[in-house]
C-alpha cells in the first residue's frame, strides 16, 4: 500500500490520506506542450484503468460507469491522484464522483482551460 | 455518478463488485480490523488475569469505549448514515474523528453500507443479514457469522452514487474520511501515551495501548456487530417492518441504543432509538442533553401519533 505518486502537497494530514486512498503505480508527467485533447485524455484514462482493474484496455468501455467496473474508492481517488500528477494540475479528489465515465472526465478536462494550460 | 449502477447479474441497484485489487485491499483491511484486535485481546485478558491491570486500565478502556461508541453510534449512524440531527463544524468533525476511532471503517464506507442496509433490509442486497442463507440450523449458523463478521470480506461495494452522493460533495466529510487511518492510529496511541506517563513505564505504555486500544476496539465492534447479526435475530419486536429487525436490550446497553433495531427500522431517521423512557439507549440520552445544550439542533423524533400507529396492537 506504498504511494508512489510524488505530490507537491507536503501537509502531512493529506499525505496519509492520499497513502491510505490512493497507491499503486504512477504514470509520471505528460511530457507533451500542446492543449490536452479529448482523445489523448481519453486513451490515457483507458490505460490507467485497465491497470488497477487488471483488465486488458480494449475490454475498457469510455462510456460506462466507473462503479460498475468495480473501481472502489480508493482506486477512484487513486486515478484522480494520478491524472493530477500527469497534467500537473489539481484536481478535486471526487472528481470521478463528478465525471462518472472516462468519456466525462475526457470532456471535463479537455475543456477546462485550467487543467490543460500546463 | 448515476444512479442506475446495477451489478454484474444487473440484480440490486446500487451494489457492484469489487475489482480484484480493490477486493484484496478490503480483505486486508477487514482482516486486520477483525484479527488484531481481537487477537490482542487474549493478552490483554491474559494480564488481567494475572493481576496486572488495575484501575488506569479500566478507566482507559472506559474512556475510550466511551468515545469511540459514541463516535460510531451518534457520529457515524445517526448523524452521517440517516442526517438524525444537525450539528455545527467542530462537533462534526469530532463525532467522524472518534467514530473512526471504532475502527469500523472510514466514514462514507460506513454510511453507503448502512444506507444500503435500510434499503435491502433481510432482502438481497442487505449487506449483513443473518437471514438469507437459509432455514437449516447450520445455514442459521452461517448467516450469523456473515452477518457478523463474514461480510466485510465480500466483493460487494456499496455505490457512492446510489447511497452517499450528498457525502461525497461535503469536503470536510471527506477529507475525514481520507484521513481514517491516522484516527484509528489516534485511537490506539492516545491511551498507549495515557497509560505510560500514568505508570512511568514502558509497560504502562503496553498495557494502555492493550484495554484502550485493542480490547476496546474489540469489544466496540463485537456490540456493533451484534446490531446485525442477534438484532435481526432474537428480540421483541414491537413495530411492523418489513424484515426481522428486533430489540434486544442487552445488546442495546452495549452498543449505546443501537440494539433497539425494531424501533430503529421502524423510525429509521429517528434520533432517539430508544422510544420508552426504560429502552436502553445511552446515545439516545446524549442525544438529548446536547439539544438542551443547544450542540445540535433540528433533531428529528416521530411524532407519538406515528408510533402508535405503527406499532404492533398488545405490545408494550
Amino acid at each position: 500500500m506504498s504511494d508512489r505518486t510524488s505530490s507537491t502537497d507536503t501537509s502531512l494530514l493529506k499525505r496519509l490520506g492520499r497513502w491510505f486512498k490512493s497507491g499503486d503505480a504512477a504514470t509520471g508527467r505528460r511530457a507533451a506542450t500542446t492543449a490536452l485533447d479529448v482523445d489523448e485524455a481519453r486513451e490515457w484514462l483507458r490505460g490507467v484503468l485497465a491497470a488497477r482493474l487488471e483488465l486488458p484496455p480494449e475490454q475498457i468501455d469510455t462510456a460506462r460507469n466507473f462503479e460498475e467496473y468495480g473501481l472502489d474508492s480508493r482506486t477512484a481517488v487513486g486515478v484522480s491522484g494520478e491524472l493530477e500528477e500527469w497534467l500537473g494540475k489539481p484536481l478535486s479528489p471526487t472528481l470521478l464522483w463528478d465525471c462518472p465515465s472516462i468519456d466525462a472526465v475526457a470532456a471535463y478536462l479537455a475543456e477546462a482551460p485550467e487543467a490543460t494550460s500546463g | 455518478m448515476s444512479g442506475n449502477v446495477s451489478t454484474a447479474s444487473g440484480e440490486v441497484r446500487g451494489v457492484t463488485l469489487a475489482s480484484p485489487a480493490a477486493h484484496r485491499r478490503q480483505c486486508m483491511l477487514a482482516l486486520i480490523t477483525v484479527a488484531l484486535p481481537n487477537l490482542l485481546s487474549l493478552e490483554a485478558l491474559r494480564l488481567a488475569l494475572e493481576g496486572r491491570a488495575g484501575w488506569i486500565e479500566a478507566a482507559l478502556f472506559a474512556v475510550m469505549y466511551l468515545l469511540s461508541i459514541t463516535g460510531a453510534t451518534i457520529g457515524m449512524h445517526r448523524l452521517f448514515a440517516h442526517r438524525a440531527f444537525e450539528a455545527g463544524a467542530a462537533l462534526t468533525t469530532w463525532l467522524a474523528i472518534t467514530g473512526s476511532m471504532a475502527a469500523q471503517g472510514p466514514l462514507l464506507f460506513w454510511a453507503a453500507n448502512h444506507r444500503r442496509h435500510h434499503a435491502y433490509s433481510d432482502r438481497p442486497g442487505d449487506p449483513h443479514s443473518p437471514n438469507l442463507h437459509g432455514r437449516s440450523p447450520r445455514a442459521l449458523c452461517r448467516g450469523l457469522w456473515h452477518a457478523h463478521i463474514g461480510w466485510m470480506f465480500s466483493r460487494e461495494l456499496s455505490a457512492w452514487s446510489v447511497f452517499a452522493r450528498d457525502l461525497v460533495q461535503q469536503r470536510r466529510l471527506f477529507r475525514l474520511h481520507q484521513t481514517y487511518v491516522l484516527w484509528v492510529a489516534l485511537g490506539l496511541l492516545l491511551p498507549a501515551l495515557a497509560g505510560g506517563w500514568l505508570h512511568r513505564s514502558w509497560f504502562g505504555a503496553w498495557q494502555g495501548f492493550l484495554f484502550g486500544g485493542m480490547l476496546r476496539i474489540a469489544l466496540v465492534n463485537h456490540a456493533s456487530w451484534a446490531v446485525g447479526s442477534i438484532c435481526h435475530r432474537w428480540g421483541s419486536k414491537p413495530f411492523r417492518t418489513h424484515d426481522h429487525s428486533v430489540n434486544n436490550h442487552l445488546v442495546a446497553l452495549l452498543a449505546f441504543g443501537e440494539g433497539l433495531q425494531n424501533n430503529h427500522h421502524a423510525f429509521p431517521s429517528a434520533a432517539r432509538h430508544g422510544l420508552r423512557w426504560w429502552e436502553p439507549d445511552p446515545s439516545g440520552w446524549l442525544i438529548m442533553l446536547l439539544a438542551r445544550l443547544g450542540w445540535i439542533w433540528n433533531v428529528n423524533h416521530p411524532s407519538p401519533g406515528a408510533i402508535a400507529r405503527a406499532r404492533v396492537e398488545g405490545t408494550a
